[in-house]
């Protein structure tokens, strides 16, 4: 399991479908994921489907023009 | 002041022009061509990625810029999603610029690993003069002031 990602961060990039199915995929139980983007129609349905994926606890911000999304995964 | 972000009737990014003059422009996403308005006059494109906070800083920058010449060139604002919807507008886009560009930074730390994946800031915004619908200079990424001035000075008459 050491090969797989403990923690994923993304800023400003884009977040496609197969990205989505990627993270849902590699990320280990008890690690968070951090997105961080514009607050755009498309970024926060990202967001919202990164954590419809891998499921666990959603905290989400949005300050001024930014939204920022923490998904911490639960240790299965 | 500036702009927001709303959605569209497809769930897209449609750019909301606050409080500023009326040659700050909204443009929509993924036109088809060139729209005729951008035939008329002098024009400064600012093409944003949706998913780039540097791209939407680039673009609020953009206004301050233009304002200073009092609306003998005018901004148009676009969103983009994927890079490709920039072909169908900007001429000899390149097959770099019409691919996602991202870096990946990765990190071992106590036995776990953390993946980074960011958008390239030399990618976008795509800059684009054009004067009466004729592009004059295209220019990639997140550029200085002073070469944004630069692309703003070349549609104007010396």
């Amino acid at each position: 399991m050491s090969c797989v990602p403990f923690g994923s961060s993304f800023g400003s990039s884009p977040i496609r479908p197969a990205t989505v199915t990627e993270i849902a995929r590699v990320i280990k139980p008890g690690g968070d994921i951090r997105l961080v983007g514009p607050n755009t129609p498309e970024v926060l349905t990202a967001h919202q489907q990164v954590a419809n994926a891998v499921g666990g606890r959603v905290y989400q911000t949005v300050l001024g023009d930014y939204v920022y999304t923490n998904i911490i995964v639960p240790a299965r | 002041m500036g702009f927001t972000f709303a959605s569209n009737d497809a769930g897209r990014s449609r750019i909301v022009i606050v409080n500023e003059p009326d040659y700050i422009v909204p443009l929509r996403i993924a036109p088809s061509c060139l729209e005729d308005c951008l035939k008329q006059g002098k024009w400064l494109v600012a093409s944003m990625s949706v998913w780039s906070v540097h791209d939407i800083r680039a673009g609020h920058r953009a206004i301050e810029l233009v304002k200073r010449q009092g609306g003998l060139v005018k901004l148009g604002l676009r969103p983009f999603d994927y890079p490709n919807e920039n072909s169908t507008w900007v001429p000899r886009l390149g097959a770099e610029q019409r691919a996602d560009q991202v870096e990946i930074l990765v990190a071992e730390e106590d036995g776990g690993r953390e993946v980074t994946i960011q958008g390239r800031s030399d990618a976008s915004p795509v800059w684009v003069s054009i004067s009466e619908g004729q592009v004059v200079g295209v220019r990639y990424g997140n550029l200085a002031d002073g070469d944004i001035e630069e692309l703003i000075l070349q549609l104007l008459p010396v």
